[in-house]
C-alpha cells in the first residue's frame, strides 16, 4: 500500500518540478511590465502585445523576431505571444494580454473572421489594434499593415498569364489548409485574375494543407491522373507545396512546366534561380512587422497614422531574383 | 453449416456492398488499375501503414496511442539534426527505432505502474514531444535532409517502380504478424488485452507485455520518421501531425478492435492500403475535393459499425 503511494508521489513531484521548470523558462524577459499602469506617464515605456496565429512556421517566426528587433530598437517593450495555429487559442491570448495592461495590439488573425471577438475585446479595452498582414472583417481596426492574399493571389495569376501567353492551357491548382483564411483569399484573388484570362483552364484543384507531405502524396495522384503533356502549369498556394509538386511532375518526366509558389522562402529563390520552378511571390514578414512597430511609434507619438501600410507583393522570377532577398 | 456462413456474410453486407461500389468507382476511373497507380498507392500507404502496424500493438494489448504522430515528428526531428552533424544513415537507423521505442515504453510505463488510462498518458505525451520537438528544432524547420535519399528508391518489377518505403512497410507487417501469431509475447499480449485480469492470474507479467506493445508502437513511430525523412527530406515543428489518427482509422476499418484483445496486423495494414486507395480514387476521378473528409468519414464509420454488429453477432 504505502509501495503504491510513494510511487504516485514521486510521479507528482517529477510532474510539478517539470511544470514549474516549464513556466520558468518560457518567461520572456521582454514581455515582463516594467511599469504596472497602463497608458502610464513618459517616463514608462509603451508596451504593446502581439499575437501570432502560429509560431511554428518559418514565416511567422521572421515577423516574430522583426516585432522584437523593431521594438528593441525604439525602446518599446513587446510581448509577442503563439496563437498555436487554433483560433480561440488566438482570441484567449489577446484577451489574456488585455488583462495583463498593454497600450497597443498587433494582431495577425489566424482567421479574418474568427479573430473579431478578439478585436472587439480590445476595443472594449480601449486598447488601439493594428491588423498585421491579414485583413480583418469586423471591429476597429487603427491601422491595417501587410500586404493581403488576396493580392498574392491575383500576381499568381498574372504571372501566370503572362508565362503561359496567350494560348493559354490548363494547369493544375494546390490550394492550403481547407477553409483557412489564407487558402481563401489567396484562392478569391487567383480566381479573380483568371476570370480576366479565359485561356487559362484549372483542369484540377486540391488541397495540400501548406504541408510538403501532403502536396507530394496529392501530386503522386495527380500525375496518374492526367496524361503527360495535358498540364502547362501547376500554381500553388505556398512554395511548401509548389516545391514538392515539382519534384514529382519532373521525376513523372513531365517538361516545359511552369511551376509558381508564393511566400518567397529561401528554398524556393533557389529553385527559381536553378529553373526547377519558374516563379515565387514575395512577401516579406520582416519588414510588415518592422512597419507595424513603426505605426505602433507614430501613434505612441501622437503623430496621425494612416489606415493602411501596404507592403509591395513582387512576382520572383530568373530575371529579378538574384536582387531581393529571400523572405524567410 | 451454409446458414451460418450465409449469416455471416449477411452481417458484412454494408462492408461488401462499400467494397464492390470502391471497386466499379476504380474500374471506371481512367488509368486507375496500373501498376503504377497501384505501385504509388502502396508508396504513399507506407507511412501510415507502418503507424498502422505499430498502433495494432498497442490496440490489441488493450491500449491507445495518440502520441504517434508526435513521436514520429520528435524523431524525425533528432534525427534530421544528427544527419546535420554528419552521422551516418545506419546508424541514424538504429538511434531513431531505438529512440521511437524509449518514447513509446514512458507512455507503457505510465499506464501500466501508474496505471493511468492509455488515452489520458498518450494525450499527455503526444503534447509533450510536440512541445520537445518545438524547443528544439527552435520553430525553424530542418531542410534537406539527404541522409535517407537511398530510401527514396525502389526496385524495378517489369516496368513499375516498387519503392523501398513500400518493401520497408510489407516487411514490418510481416514481421509484426510473425510477433504476434508466432511467438509467445505474441499470445500473452492478446491474451492481456483480451482480459488482463486472467491473464495475470494464469501467470503473465501483464506490465512488461503492456510496456513493450507501446514501446513497439512508439519504435513504428521511429521507423515511419526515417520513411518520413527519405521522402521529404525534411523536419519540422508540425511533421506529423495527426497522422496518428489516420493509423487508428486504418485499424479500425481493419477490423482491429479498440476493446482490446481483438483484430490482426494484416486487417490494419489493409485498413491502410483500403483509405489510401479511397484517397487516391477520390483525387483521380476529380471527384471535388471539398466532400472528401465527409466521403472518408462515412466509410470508416460504415466500417466500424458493420465490424461492431458482426461481432456482436458472433458472440451470442
Amino acid at each position: 500500500m504505502s509501495h503504491s503511494w510513494s510511487i504516485k508521489y514521486l510521479f507528482l513531484s517529477a510532474w510539478m518540478t517539470l511544470f514549474v521548470m516549464g513556466c520558468g523558462g518560457s518567461t520572456d524577459p521582454q514581455g515582463s511590465p516594467s511599469g504596472k499602469m497602463p497608458g502610464s506617464s513618459a517616463t514608462n515605456p509603451k508596451r504593446i502585445g502581439a499575437v501570432l496565429p502560429m509560431f511554428s512556421h518559418p514565416f511567422f517566426i521572421a515577423q516574430k523576431a522583426g516585432l522584437k528587433a523593431k521594438a528593441k530598437e525604439l525602446g518599446i517593450a513587446i510581448d509577442v505571444r503563439d496563437g498555436q495555429d487554433d483560433d480561440l487559442k488566438q482570441i484567449s491570448q489577446v484577451e489574456a494580454l488585455l488583462n495583463s495592461g498593454i497600450d497597443l495590439l498587433i494582431l495577425c488573425p489566424r482567421d479574418a473572421d474568427a479573430l473579431v471577438p478578439a478585436v472587439e475585446a480590445a476595443n472594449r479595452a480601449n486598447v488601439p489594434v493594428i491588423a498585421l498582414n491579414r485583413l480583418l472583417n469586423g471591429g476597429a481596426v487603427l491601422c491595417y499593415v501587410g500586404a493581403d492574399d488576396l493580392q498574392g493571389g491575383i500576381v499568381q495569376g498574372e504571372t501566370l498569364a503572362a508565362a503561359l501567353g496567350s494560348q493559354g492551357g490548363s494547369i493544375i491548382y494546390l490550394q492550403g489548409t481547407q477553409g483557412s483564411s489564407p487558402q481563401r483569399n489567396r484562392r478569391e484573388g487567383f480566381l479573380r485574375s483568371l476570370n480576366r484570362h479565359p485561356e487559362i483552364k484549372i483542369a484540377d484543384d486540391r488541397f495540400a494543407a501548406f504541408q510538403e507531405d501532403k502536396a507530394k502524396a496529392v501530386m503522386t495522384d495527380l500525375v496518374q491522373a492526367h496524361p503527360k503533356g495535358s498540364i502547362r502549369a501547376i500554381v500553388a498556394q505556398a512554395d511548401e507545396m509548389a516545391l514538392p509538386a515539382a519534384e514529382v511532375a519532373k521525376a513523372e518526366g513531365w517538361k516545359d512546366l511552369i511551376v509558381i509558389g508564393l511566400n518567397g522562402n529561401t528554398a524556393a529563390f533557389a529553385a527559381v534561380e536553378s529553373g526547377e520552378i519558374y516563379a515565387t511571390v514575395l512577401q516579406d514578414p520582416t519588414e510588415q512587422a518592422v512597419r507595424a512597430v513603426e505605426t505602433a511609434d507614430e501613434y505612441f507619438r501622437g503623430i496621425k497614422v494612416p489606415s493602411s501600410v501596404i507592403t509591395p507583393l513582387v512576382a520572383v522570377t530568373k530575371e529579378n531574383v538574384k536582387k531581393l532577398k529571400p523572405a524567410y | 453449416m451454409n446458414r451460418q456462413m450465409a449469416q455471416k456474410l449477411a452481417a458484412r453486407l454494408p462492408q461488401i456492398l462499400l467494397a464492390v461500389v470502391a471497386l466499379v468507382l476504380m474500374a471506371r476511373t481512367d488509368r486507375f488499375f496500373t501498376p503504377t497507380t497501384l505501385g504509388s498507392i502502396l508508396k504513399l500507404a507506407s507511412i501510415v501503414g507502418v503507424l498502422a502496424a505499430g498502433q495494432t500493438f498497442a490496440l490489441i494489448g488493450g491500449g491507445f496511442d495518440l502520441s504517434q504522430g508526435a513521436a514520429l515528428g520528435l524523431v524525425a526531428a533528432a534525427t534530421a539534426w544528427l544527419s546535420t552533424q554528419g552521422v551516418p544513415a545506419p546508424a541514424l537507423v538504429v538511434f531513431a527505432l531505438g529512440l521511437g521505442a524509449f518514447l513509446g515504453s514512458i507512455n507503457g510505463v505510465f499506464v501500466a505502474t501508474a496505471r493511468t488510462n492509455a488515452f489520458v498518458t498518450t494525450l499527455s505525451t503526444l503534447l509533450i514531444f510536440r512541445g520537445t520537438t518545438f524547443a528544439l528544432l527552435n520553430g525553424h524547420p530542418i531542410a534537406n535532409v539527404r541522409v535517407f535519399r537511398l530510401l527514396d528508391e525502389g526496385l524495378t518489377l517489369g516496368t513499375t517502380l516498387v519503392a523501398w518505403r513500400s518493401v520497408v512497410f510489407l516487411s514490418f507487417v510481416g514481421i509484426a504478424w510473425v510477433i504476434l501469431r508466432r511467438t509467445v509475447f505474441g499470445q500473452h499480449l492478446y491474451a492481456t488485452g483480451g482480459n488482463a485480469e486472467a491473464a495475470r492470474l494464469a501467470g503473465i507479467r501483464t506490465s512488461y507485455v503492456k510496456v513493450a506493445s507501446f514501446a513497439l508502437s512508439g519504435m513504428s513511430a521511429g521507423l515511419a520518421a526515417v520513411l518520413l525523412l527519405s521522402w521529404v527530406r525534411l523536419a519540422k515543428p508540425d511533421t506529423g501531425t495527426g497522422y496518428e489518427l489516420d493509423a487508428i482509422a486504418a485499424c479500425v476499418v481493419g477490423g482491429v478492435s479498440l476493446q482490446g484483445g481483438a483484430g490482426s496486423v494484416i486487417g490494419a495494414a489493409f485498413g491502410c492500403l483500403l483509405l489510401q486507395s479511397l484517397g487516391t480514387l477520390i483525387t483521380m476521378s476529380r471527384f471535388p475535393d471539398e466532400y472528401r473528409n465527409l466521403v472518408t468519414g462515412a466509410v470508416i464509420l460504415t466500417f466500424a459499425a458493420t465490424d461492431a454488429l458482426a461481432r456482436r453477432s458472433d458472440r451470442r
